[in-house]
């Protein structure tokens, strides 16, 4: 059995400000595709939230959408609750051993794939009105009028369409880094239990 | 989104600058009616021209016009609650009806994000953000918040540069990402192992510089405010406090569909 990674506080603090910098770096990446509701926003928060738990990913989550701010625009800023919403989540699955077997990480995938767009979705309708300036707006537009749905629903659909292959590819580059790093690091993977 | 200059706006405290832009944020969400947030935000564009920051500025806000624009066709044509529709519009088989409590809505919606995004977007343009963090840590913003995001600021231009260079490491070896996101998975591995790499560095770096240590931190960046910075802080309380004054004497303004249509 491997023991537990000792983390001391300037090693929580140097990753959450990595965390931050591959959240926002990652997001630019993802651009790169041009694929609307590919975001990959959310990839630091989940290294943070499996390796130091949920506090410190969420503190990764929420100063991401702060500096997003600062560097880009305001436009972000809201959105930090999803980012934290994330960090929450997976950082207390990972506490609790949810992310040790395929099953129950594919359990957390599933229900971080709904917690991201329900939180996201609340944004964008109370607080934008629907609208997210992305091409996603048409798939909200279709539904709004082909199928009669109110505006939560629509763009909560609309978001959660695409949310498995985003996250996908969030949990795959993490699990597979994961793999790489020595033992300790692999404790809430299910990669936990090989040397 | 700072951008350095010599004006008045600059060197002005970055509390002041705090104050006037969350009072002026604030006021702009009191009443359910455009017009007050309309004219907040078309104070912040003199502001943005004495501080020589308007051209940025103006980029900045062109950014989100897609946003209004579709948040005026959302709420105005799909507005849930109760409505009267002052028009409709055919689309091949379906009819959208423009809905006077939609359109409000939307007005309302787009001028308090304007006004949002115009004071916010001042205070990040004109103040350093060392200055802002300081300011906000006087303000008992716990130290290590501002900590992280200041270390977070000086990362991304690092994390940025090594994606380019995975970029084109990858493009070398005849990488062509397309439109197939998983094709971002040879690029987002080698950059995160070169992130955790860069977290055993910095907490080196960190220890060695006693991280965490107690005491009362000290910084470069003075904080000092000076008369104009109170008067402003002063002038932005009495501001908020009227809007508030006014929102509870006149309510919230909301001119119904029989104003318009008697």
């Amino acid at each position: 059995m491997t023991a537990e990674i000792p983390i001391s506080r300037s090693y929580a603090v140097s990753f959450v400000v990595v965390g931050i910098a591959l959240n926002i770096v990652a997001s630019r990446l993802a651009t790169l595709t041009g694929i609307p509701g590919i975001y990959l926003d959310l990839m630091g928060t989940f290294l943070t939230a499996l390796i130091l738990g949920p506090w410190w990913a969420a503190a990764t989550g929420f100063f991401t959408n702060i500096l997003n701010g600062i560097m880009f625009g305001p436009i972000g800023i809201p959105f930090a609750i999803v980012n934290v919403a994330f960090g929450l989540l997976t950082g207390y699955a990972a506490e609790h051993g949810w992310t040790k077997t395929w099953i129950k990480t594919a359990v957390v995938f599933v229900l971080s794939c709904f917690i991201v767009s329900f939180t996201a979705s609340i944004i964008v309708v109370f607080v934008f009105g629907g609208a997210t300036g992305s091409p996603q707006d048409i798939i909200v537009f279709a539904l709004l009028s082909a199928t009669g749905w109110g505006m939560f629903w629509s763009v909560f659909i609309a978001d959660i369409a695409g949310k498995p292959i985003d996250m996908i590819i969030e949990y795959a580059v993490a699990f597979a880094i994961l793999r790489a790093l020595p033992g300790e690091y692999r404790l809430k993977t299910p990669y936990g239990k090989k040397k | 989104m700072y951008v350095p200059k010599d004006t008045v706006l600059h060197r002005l405290n970055a509390k002041s600058k705090l104050a006037i832009a969350v009072a002026a944020s604030v006021s702009s969400v009191l009443f359910y009616n455009p017009l007050p947030a309309f004219f907040i935000f078309l104070a912040c564009l003199p502001l943005a021209a004495i501080g020589r920051v308007l051209i940025a500025f103006l980029k900045r806000y062109a950014i989100i016009v897609s946003l209004m624009i579709v948040i005026i066709v959302f709420q105005s044509f799909f507005y849930a609650f109760e409505h009267h529709v002052i028009g409709s519009i055919a689309l091949g088989p379906i009819t959208l009806q423009l809905r006077y409590e939609g359109v409000w809505k939307a007005f309302w919606l787009i001028t308090i994000i304007s006004a949002f995004m115009g004071w916010i977007s001042i205070l990040f343009m004109t103040t350093h953000p060392g200055d802002l963090f300081a300011a906000l840590h006087d303000l008992k913003l716990p130290y290590l918040a501002g900590f992280i995001v200041l270390s977070a600021l000086q990362m991304v231009p690092m994390m940025q540069r090594a994606l380019n260079l995975c970029i084109e490491a990858q493009r070398s070896r005849g990488l062509e990402i397309g439109r197939n996101p998983l094709k971002l998975v040879p690029i987002a591995i080698p950059l995160t192992v070169g992130a955790l790499e860069r977290i055993n560095k910095m907490s080196w770096s960190l220890e060695g510089r006693a991280f965490g240590s107690t005491g009362n931190k000290t910084s470069l960046r003075s904080t000092e405010l000076r008369r104009v910075d109170r008067v402003l802080i002063v002038a932005s309380a009495i501001f908020l406090g009227a809007m508030i004054v006014l929102r509870v004497a006149l309510g919230s303004l909301y001119l119904p569909y029989e104003a318009f249509f008697p």
